[in-house]
């Protein structure tokens, strides 16, 4: 048993390491105050450590672990519990500039089914093929996603943007 | 704002150390309590299985099989005369003077269903040996009268929502309308034609008497054929052709009074 609760730990470390701060952004986003984030983390870390599937790489595993974190920010914003109002009091300590605090607040205002789009086209690089395999959406809904996200941001339109 | 501005800005926004600190607390404190609630678990539901095949065997083996009162969803029933009489909710007694002659005796209690005269399934409202009467100006198709600790109570037929009145008399459909048709081979003549739908006294010859609100009532449609049937006389049984063109059988239940 001692041997199965070190190899817990030892494998949350790694993984914690590795995706920790990707999946604390992601949530974030999506979220907008820590606590929840890190609620939605546990229950991603939770189901990497205990439920998944037999990866075949670490882009594999970095993928499964985007969409059920996405997954699980998304049913959090739905419960019943919560209220639909992304609550961003406490986004306000990460930023010392007014300028980037208005940015980081008219992404949270996005409608949540833009937030991870813009978030990992803008912010983790990922080509539309590439999101459209990890949150195994089509292609064209992707494309969709990001021109209405952008057109809500006002974010200036790049050569190749969609590539 | 462009890419480099919402780079910057999520960039920004990092992870507390603390907070592995906690996940992984948390997480080890998830996997300890699977390890301790694990046997627990085990243990309760072993208990539970044993506790529930200790009642059984007491029940089963030493106290002898037990006919629950309690049939689920099963109606309470009564079977006389080949059909089926329930037990009211509210038992109705009824005085003596009405009571006619004795037709017989309850016999036996089944489960779910009875099937042969004189079985019962519902111990809360017969017992073996009751005795069964006439009901003086009602016919036996209609109700009888069950004697129960020194009184008579009345138990109606079973009768479902859907009737037919035809000839000055009452009929009821019985049967599931998919399984127990009638084979053409026992149509006899076409007597009349249903003439509509109605849920409300009073009633006349023709009409499909639907008294709950229920989608079965449209398997008639105005115009329906109304048959004799060849092995029962009109005093037993007629047959409505329905809009499948399947042949269903309505029983005879009483004669239309004027009210």
């Amino acid at each position: 048993m001692r041997k199965s609760l070190q190899h817990v730990n030892d494998n949350f470390s790694v993984r914690y390491n590795l995706y920790g701060g990707m999946l604390f952004k992601i949530c974030m986003v999506y979220l907008g105050n820590k606590e929840d984030a890190e609620e939605a983390m546990q229950e991603a870390f939770l189901k990497l450590i205990y439920k998944s599937p037999q990866f075949a790489d670490s882009e594999h595993e970095k993928a499964w672990l985007i969409r059920i974190t996405s997954n699980i920010c998304k049913d959090m914003l739905r419960s019943v519990w919560r209220k639909r109002v992304v609550k961003t009091e406490n986004v306000e300590n990460y930023f010392s500039n007014p300028g980037d605090l208005n940015i980081m607040e008219d992404i949270l205002k996005l409608p949540e089914k833009y937030k991870v789009v813009i978030h990992l086209h803008y912010f983790e690089d990922y080509s539309v093929k590439k999101m459209s395999e990890t949150l195994r959406i089509s292609e064209s809904a992707i494309k969709m996603r990001l021109k209405r996200g952008r057109e809500i941001l006002k974010i200036e339109l790049e050569e190749n943007s969609y590539e | 704002m462009n890419r480099n501005d919402i780079k910057h800005v999520i960039n920004k926004i990092e992870p507390e150390k603390e907070i592995e600190q906690r996940l992984s607390e948390k997480i080890y404190k998830r996997q300890c309590n699977k390890f301790v609630l694990k046997p627990i678990f085990l243990v309760t539901v072993s208990l539970a299985i044993l506790i529930c095949f200790g009642i059984f065997g007491y029940n089963f083996l030493i106290k002898g099989p037990n006919i629950s009162t309690k049939q689920g969803s099963y109606p309470s029933a009564l079977m006389w005369n080949n059909s089926l009489y329930s037990g009211n909710a509210v038992p109705k007694e009824i005085n003596v003077l009405e009571v006619g002659n004795m037709v017989g005796t309850v016999a036996k209690q089944v489960i779910p269903m009875p099937k042969h005269n004189g079985e019962f399934n519902d111990v809360s409202k017969f017992s073996t040996g009751n005795q069964l009467f006439l009901i003086k100006n009602v016919e036996i198709t209609e109700a009888i009268a069950i004697l129960r600790d020194g009184k008579y109570y009345r138990i109606d037929r079973s009768v479902t929502s859907l009737s037919i009145v035809w000839d000055n008399k009452i009929y009821n459909f019985e049967g599931n309308f998919d399984e127990d048709t009638i084979n053409q081979g026992n149509i006899d003549t076409s007597i009349g034609v249903v003439k509509r739908i109605i849920v409300r006294k009073p009633y006349k010859n023709g009409d499909i008497v639907a008294s709950g609100v229920e989608a079965d009532k449209t398997i008639f449609p105005s115009g329906s054929k109304i048959y004799l049937l060849k092995n029962e006389g009109p005093d037993k049984a007629i047959a409505v052709e329905d809009k499948n063109g399947k042949f269903q059988k309505a029983v005879y239940i009483k004669k239309l009074t004027a009210s």
